[in-house]
C-alpha cells in the first residue's frame, strides 16, 4: 500500500468512524480500522460488530493494498498533523509508515486477515428522506429501554410503507410512535425491522444537514443505510417487538388541552417534591383547571395549579413526572393534548397542530 | 486441526457430527479430553464456508479465525490469556473465568476464578443478535461450573430458548456443581476418559515428548494431563512410595514409616498440604494397582513398568490389609483437605492398617 491523502479529507472520515470503534478490548482487532484501496479512493471500515461503518475518501493511490491501524492512535496523529498531504506506505509485516511534511510515524497494525468480513450488501434498496428520518430518531430515541436484558426493546421498530415511515420505541412503561407521510419509491408492501439503538445514534449523525436521502435495505442478518458515500451496516435484533397497536388506547374520550411550556414548568417544579424513586405526581383535573401535586414523606409537598381546556367530569390520575417531561421536551408544539379515560387506563399524549408528523405518546398511569 | 483428527470418544463425535446440535448443550466429562476443543471445532464446522458442513476446511477465512480460538488461551498473549471473553471469529465466542476488560483491570486485582454476571449479561445480549458473517452463532462457556449463582441464573432465560441462529454449549468437568435449573435446560453429552493406547498414539503423533506410553499410563485418560505431566517428579514420588510400600510389606511396623518420614524428601514435602497430597495420590494409585493384580485384572495397572515389584508386594499383603490401606489413604486425603496436619495423617494411616 502506498498512497497520499489530504489531511482534512482523512480527518473528516476518521471523525465519523471514531464513534463506531469498539471501546472494550474483548476483540482486539475491533479497536482497529481497516484501510483498503479501491480505484482512486481509500476505503475506511470500522466495526464493533453491532454497527459497521464504511467511508471512502479520495486519495492518490500508487500501490494498492490493505492494512489495519489502531483507530485511536491514528485519530490522535492525524488531528495534530499540519494541513497538508499525508503519505501512507506499507512497511514490512503489518507496519505502516506515515509521513506528513516533516513528521514521520511508524504505526503497528494487526493482520488484516483477522478483521471481520464486512457483510455484503445486496438486493433492493428504498430511498428514505434524510431530514424526516433524523427528526423521527431524535424525537423517539429517549423512550428506548435502558435495561440491556430486554433485548427486543433495545431498539426501535422501523416500519416502511409506500406512503409512510413509522418509528416505534418503548421501554414497557411508555411508548412513542411517530410517523411521517411521504412518497417512498422502490417499495412494495411493508418492511418491518428492529433497529438497534446504537445504529440510530450513528444514523442520525450521518444524516447531517447536507444529506437529502438515505438508501435503506436489509438482508437476512443485516440492515444497511447508504448515506452519500458512506455505508452503515447494522445487525438485526432478533425477537418479537411488542404489539404496539394494542397499547395505543382508542376509547379515551376525556380530552385535556394544555400549553406545553406551562405544564412542563409546572411539572418540573412539582417533581422536586416527588418521591425520588417513583417520580410520581398526581393530576387533579377539574373543569378548565389542573392541579399537579407531589408529596414525599421525607421532604414535604408541592402543588401547582394551571389553566387548561377540559370539559368532562373531574378526575384524578398519577403519572411519572420524568416520563411526561421527556415527551414535553420533544413535543415541538405550543399545546399538547392528553386523552384520558380513567385513572387505571394509559394516557395518550399528542402534540397539537404538528403538521408533518403523527406523534403518539402512550404512558402508563401510576397508582397513588 | 480438524474434527477427523479428534482423539477418542469416537461414538460421541459421530453422534454430534451427524446432525444439527441442539440449541443448548452441556459437554460433561473429565478435564483434558477435548470437550472445549470439540465444542469449538463443531462451531467452526457449522460456519465453515468451503466444506459444506462435513468438517472444518481449515483454510477459509471463517475457519482461520475460528481455529485461533481453539489454541489453549493460556498460551496466548497476556490480554487474551486473562480475558473472560475470547472472540477471534465474530460469531464464535469462548466464555471462561477471567477479566472482562483485562487491559484496564489487571493492575487492580487478581483474575477472578469465577465467571461473573457482567460476562454472562454480555453473552445474553450478544446471543440475541443475528450472526455477523456466518450462518450461526456459537457461545462456548468453558468451566461452566465456575459461573456464580447470579451469573447462572441470568443465563437461564436465554439458555431455555436461544434464538434460532444461536447455540450455547456449556463445558464442564463437574456437571453436578451446576445449578439443577441449568442442567435441566441442556442436552447433556458425556465424554469418557481416553484409553491409554489412544493417548499414547496421540502423544507420539503430535509431540516430540519421550516416554509417551508411561505418560499415557499416568494420565487418567486425559490428554491434557498427559501433556502437562512432570514425569520426573511423578516417577520420583511414585518410586519413593513404592519403596515405602515394599518396606512396609516386609516389616509392617510404625518404625519403618517413621524412619522414612524423617528422611528427605518426605521430611520437607510432608510439611505442605500439596506435597503430601501428591504423595498420597501416588500411593493410592499403587494400592489400586496391587488390588488389580490380586483380582487378576492386570491390564488396568497404571504402573506397568514396575509390575514385578508390585507383584511381590501383592504376594505379601492380604486383601483385607489392602482394603484397610486404601480406605486409610482416602481418609487421610480427606483429613488433609480439612487442614489436619499432613504428616500426622500420613503416618497414622499406616497404623489403621496393621
Amino acid at each position: 500500500m502506498d498512497l497520499t491523502i489530504r489531511k482534512e479529507d482523512l480527518l473528516r472520515e476518521l471523525q465519523y468512524v471514531q464513534g463506531v470503534v469498539e471501546r472494550k478490548t474483548t476483540v482486539p482487532i475491533l479497536s482497529n480500522l481497516l484501510f483498503e484501496t479501491a480505484g482512486n479512493s481509500l476505503v475506511i471500515t470500522a466495526t464493533d460488530l453491532d454497527v459497521t461503518l464504511r467511508c471512502g475518501c479520495r486519495a492518490n493511490i500508487k500501490v494498492s493494498g490493505a492494512a489495519t491501524l489502531s483507530a485511536r492512535k491514528l485519530f490522535d496523529i492525524v488531528r495534530l498533523l499540519p494541513d497538508s498531504e499525508i503519505h501512507f506506505k506499507a512497511a514490512t509485516s503489518d507496519w505502516i509508515n506515515l509521513t506528513c511534511e516533516r513528521s514521520r510515524f511508524k504505526v503497528a497494525g494487526l493482520s488484516k486477515e483477522n478483521f471481520p468480513d464486512v457483510p455484503s450488501v445486496e438486493g433492493k434498496t428504498v430511498t428514505l428522506p434524510a431530514g424526516p428520518l433524523r427528526y423521527m430518531i431524535t424525537r423517539s430515541i429517549y423512550a428506548i429501554t435502558q435495561e440491556e436484558s430486554r433485548y427486543t426493546l433495545n431498539g426501535a421498530l422501523l416500519i416502511v410503507n409506500p406512503g409512510t415511515i413509522t418509528l416505534v420505541t418503548t421501554d414497557g412503561h411508555r411508548l412513542v410512535l411517530i410517523s411521517h407521510n411521504c412518497e417512498i419509491s422502490g417499495i412494495e408492501g411493508e418492511t418491518r425491522v428492529l433497529v438497534p439503538k446504537k445504529t440510530l445514534v450513528e444514523l442520525s449523525k450521518l444524516a447531517a444537514d447536507d444529506v437529502l436521502t438515505i438508501e435503506f435495505g436489509n438482508t437476512e442478518n443485516h440492515l444497511f443505510f447508504k448515506v452519500g458515500e458512506r455505508l452503515l451496516v447494522s445487525r438485526i435484533l432478533t425477537g418479537q417487538f411488542p404489539n404496539y397497536e394494542l397499547v395505543i388506547p382508542r376509547e379515551n374520550h376525556r380530552e385535556l388541552v394544555v400549553g406545553t411550556l406551562q405544564i412542563g414548568d409546572a411539572l418540573k417544579r412539582a417533581a422536586v417534591m416527588a418521591d425520588e424513586q417513583s417520580r410520581a405526581v398526581r393530576f387533579n383535573i377539574t373543569e378548565n383547571q389542573i392541579e399537579i401535586s407531589a408529596a414525599s414523606s421525607d421532604f414535604g409537598e408541592a402543588k401547582e395549579t394551571l389553566a387548561a381546556k377540559y370539559s368532562s367530569e373531574p378526575m384524578d390520575i398519577g403519572f411519572n413526572a420524568q416520563y411526561l417531561l421527556d415527551f414535553l421536551q420533544h413535543a415541538d408544539s405550543e399545546e399538547v393534548v392528553f386523552s384520558l379515560r380513567d385513572k387505571e387506563t394509559q394516557g395518550l399524549l399528542k402534540p397539537k397542530g404538528l403538521e408533518d408528523y403523527d406523534v403518539y405518546y402512550v404512558v402508563m398511569p401510576m397508582k397513588i | 486441526m480438524k474434527i477427523a483428527d479428534f482423539i477418542g470418544n469416537t461414538r460421541l463425535v459421530h453422534l454430534l457430527t451427524r446432525g444439527k446440535l441442539p440449541p443448548s448443550t452441556l459437554f460433561a466429562g473429565p478435564d483434558g479430553v477435548g470437550k472445549r476443543t470439540l465444542a469449538l471445532l463443531l462451531a467452526a464446522r457449522a460456519d465453515c464456508r468451503e466444506s459444506g458442513g462435513s468438517d472444518v476446511c481449515g483454510t477459509c477465512r471463517s475457519c482461520q479465525k475460528a481455529l485461533q480460538t481453539v489454541v489453549a488461551p493460556a498460551s496466548r498473549d497476556e490480554n487474551v490469556a486473562l480475558s473472560s471473553i475470547i472472540q477471534d471469529h465474530p460469531d464464535i465466542v469462548l466464555v471462561r473465568p477471567g477479566l472482562l476488560d483485562p487491559a484496564k483491570e489487571k493492575r487492580r486485582r487478581k483474575p477472578p476464578f469465577s465467571i461473573g454476571i457482567d460476562t454472562i449479561r454480555l453473552l445474553d445480549t450478544e446471543a440475541h443478535y443475528r450472526p455477523f458473517e456466518s450462518r450461526h452463532r456459537f457461545f462456548v462457556v468453558d468451566e461452566a461450573e465456575k459461573m456464580t449463582t447470579e451469573a447462572a441464573n441470568s443465563l437461564l432465560k436465554t439458555l431455555e430458548e436461544p434464538p434460532s441462529t444461536t447455540s450455547i454449549i456449556l463445558v464442564t468437568a463437574f456437571p453436578q456443581q451446576l445449578l439443577p435449573t441449568i442442567r435441566s435446560r441442556c442436552q447433556k453429552f458425556v465424554f469418557l476418559p481416553l484409553s491409554r493406547a489412544e493417548i499414547a498414539q496421540h502423544l507420539t503423533n503430535t509431540t516430540s515428548l519421550e516416554n509417551c506410553q508411561l505418560r499415557a499410563c499416568f494420565s487418567n485418560g486425559s490428554v491434557g494431563k498427559a501433556l502437562e505431566l512432570d514425569l520426573e517428579t511423578v516417577l520420583g514420588e511414585r518410586d519413593e512410595m513404592l519403596t515405602l510400600l515394599e518396606a512396609w510389606v516386609t516389616r509392617p511396623r510404625f518404625q519403618t514409616i517413621f524412619e522414612r518420614c524423617e528422611k528427605e524428601p518426605l521430611r520437607t514435602k510432608l510439611r505442605k498440604k500439596i506435597g503430601s497430597m501428591s504423595f498420597l495420590d501416588s500411593l493410592l494409585t499403587l494400592c489400586h494397582d496391587v488390588y488389580y493384580l490380586q483380582v487378576d485384572t492386570s491390564k488396568r495397572v497404571v504402573n506397568e513398568d514396575q509390575i514385578d515389584r508390585l507383584r511381590r508386594i501383592s504376594d505379601g499383603l492380604t486383601l483385607e490389609a489392602l482394603r484397610d490401606l486404601i480406605s486409610g489413604v482416602v481418609e487421610a486425603q480427606q483429613d488433609i483437605k480439612r487442614n489436619v496436619n499432613p504428616r500426622m495423617c500420613f503416618e497414622t494411616l499406616w497404623l489403621k492398617t496393621s
